[in-house]
């Protein structure tokens, strides 16, 4: 049960990564792929926090969010000036930079050897404190915010907001003709989006305890961008289903029986057929709307 | 709606798989053998040490079994130490598993499951390093390697008093182990009285 606890817990901070990728990629169209460093800032932003100044977890999430829409901001003003497969290359090269920012500002980030011994959350209600000490109450909180992340996605997406953000997704030019600066709504759901990354970020850091530059590196921006591809662009269930999927997956490989000599590396090339058969047969994602 | 209901049944025999295979209280090896789980980069960049360390677990494993000791080892690979993969790991040899010992390779690797290992009670021993960092991190985590910062401090020791070195420049790499032993080496060797020029890192 533990075991099943604990991937429903990665399930929760992956699928608000799903969820809130998917309004930048599959609701405007924007293919970001500098995720992992949002995420990074915010579980950075939380890691420093509670160790080295022992803030409230819940006051770090705060200034998570505040950190990474602020560092969104500046990354989004530039990306604003790129179109199409540039927007992925410039958005690559952001999340290099930030990575690399993880590794060299040792003085903040303590570098390569990372953050260890981060508290886990909890809240003080007059006199009475509450620790989330076990996994199952780190659930209960990982699903909460995942409730909130989601709703707050489907306000957005089902919004005049959202509309506009589907419109420029299908014709910018279109869309400038009727009026509208798509330059401010593109900044703001990077920005929006950004924000709910460093979320993630904060309930990561505060789960694993340690955090180090290696855990926020492309590869995790490309995982991030699978999650949205495979589970369907432009359908926040679909970002859930996509989560759940990438992340059931290789757990459940681990129980296929194979020779010990080859298993590590056969589980791998299973997960990347199985990655590419769906592609093949669901190119637009398990719930997809619009494909790429 | 038929793609949704296929996603789900999709979805459902995946967790089912991990339900069904790996219940909790599944007996995976048999009752009177010691059970060793051992995390380690068995794919990806560091995959050439922890094969060789597999063949070291094997080799000791064959040569206790020779003797009537049973000992039963589960690998798990942590993709050359990704964190959420290691504890992913972790929790699948400690709560599906139920191992009586944990090994992995690399302190770097043990520092997202350390703190695994010290809640279940469940010793974790690292096979290739030590530093500080094992010293403090609970009293279930243990390490048969060298000490990063001593060999950093004989390095400067070697420098200084052997080969009468006075002005040394440091090209080091960014990865934890380098920045230890380059922290170790720098700090004992400004001690003795010695110049450090320059010290850039590379990655």
């Amino acid at each position: 049960m533990q075991y099943l606890i604990h991937l429903a817990i990665l399930f929760a901070i992956y699928g608000i990564l799903g969820l809130s990728l998917n309004l930048v990629v599959g609701y405007t169209g924007l293919l970001s792929v500098t995720h992992a460093a949002f995420y990074g800032i915010g579980a950075y932003a939380t890691a420093i926090l509670l160790t080295s100044f022992g803030v409230n977890f819940f006051v770090s999430v705060l200034a998570a969010i505040i950190v990474s829409a602020v560092v969104a901001l500046l990354i989004g003003l530039i990306l604003s000036k790129f179109d199409d497969d540039y927007y992925a290359l410039a958005s690559f090269g952001f999340n290099i930079i930030i990575f690399s920012v993880f590794l060299n500002w040792q003085e903040l980030t303590r570098g390569p050897l990372g953050i260890p011994g981060i508290g886990k959350p909890s809240f003080e209600i007059s006199n009475f404190q509450f620790l989330i000490s076990n996994n199952l109450e780190f659930l209960i909180l990982a699903l909460v915010f995942l409730a909130l992340i989601y709703f707050a996605s489907r306000f957005i997406v089902n919004s005049s907001f959202g509309r506009i953000l589907k419109a420029i997704r299908e014709d910018e030019k279109a869309i400038q003709i009727f009026g509208y600066n798509t330059l401010y709504y593109k900044l703001a759901i990077f920005v929006i989006s950004a924000a709910m990354a460093g979320v993630a970020g904060s309930l990561f850091a505060s789960y694993i305890t340690f955090i180090d530059p290696s855990s926020f590196w492309l590869m995790e921006s490309i995982f991030i961008l699978a999650i949205v591809i495979l589970g369907g662009l432009s359908n926040l269930k679909g970002s859930l289903l996509g989560a759940l999927f990438l992340i059931l997956l290789p757990e459940a490989l681990r129980f296929v029986g194979m020779p010990n000599d080859i298993a590590a590396q056969m589980r791998q090339v299973i997960y990347g057929l199985i990655l590419i058969l769906l592609m093949l047969y669901r190119p637009q994602g398990l719930a997809g709307e619009y494909k790429l | 709606m038929k793609k949704i209901i296929w996603t789900i049944i999709i979805l459902a025999v995946m967790a089912g798989a991990v339900f069904f295979f790996g219940g909790e209280g599944r007996d995976v090896l048999k009752n009177d053998s010691i059970k060793i789980g051992a995390i380690l980069p068995l794919t990806g960049d560091l995959a050439f040490l922890g094969e060789e360390i597999k063949k070291g677990i094997d080799l000791a494993v064959s040569e206790y079994k020779d003797k009537g000791i049973d000992i039963n080892v589960i690998y798990e690979d942590d993709q050359s130490l990704s964190q959420v993969v290691a504890v992913n790991a972790a929790n699948k040899l400690l709560n599906i598993d139920k191992i009586d010992v944990g090994l992995t390779m690399l302190v770097e690797e043990s520092r997202s499951i350390a703190p695994i290992f010290n809640k279940k009670e469940i010793p974790l021993l690292l096979l290739w390093d030590s530093n500080n960092f094992i010293q403090g991190s609970g009293d279930y985590i243990f390490s048969n390697g060298f000490s990063t910062e001593l060999a950093g401090e004989s390095m400067a020791d070697f420098a200084y008093n052997r080969l009468k070195i006075r002005t040394v420049a440091i090209i080091g790499h960014i990865d934890p182990w380098a920045d230890i032993i380059t922290r170790s080496f720098k700090d004992k060797f400004e001690i003795m009285g010695a110049e450090l020029y320059t010290m850039n890192n590379l990655i």
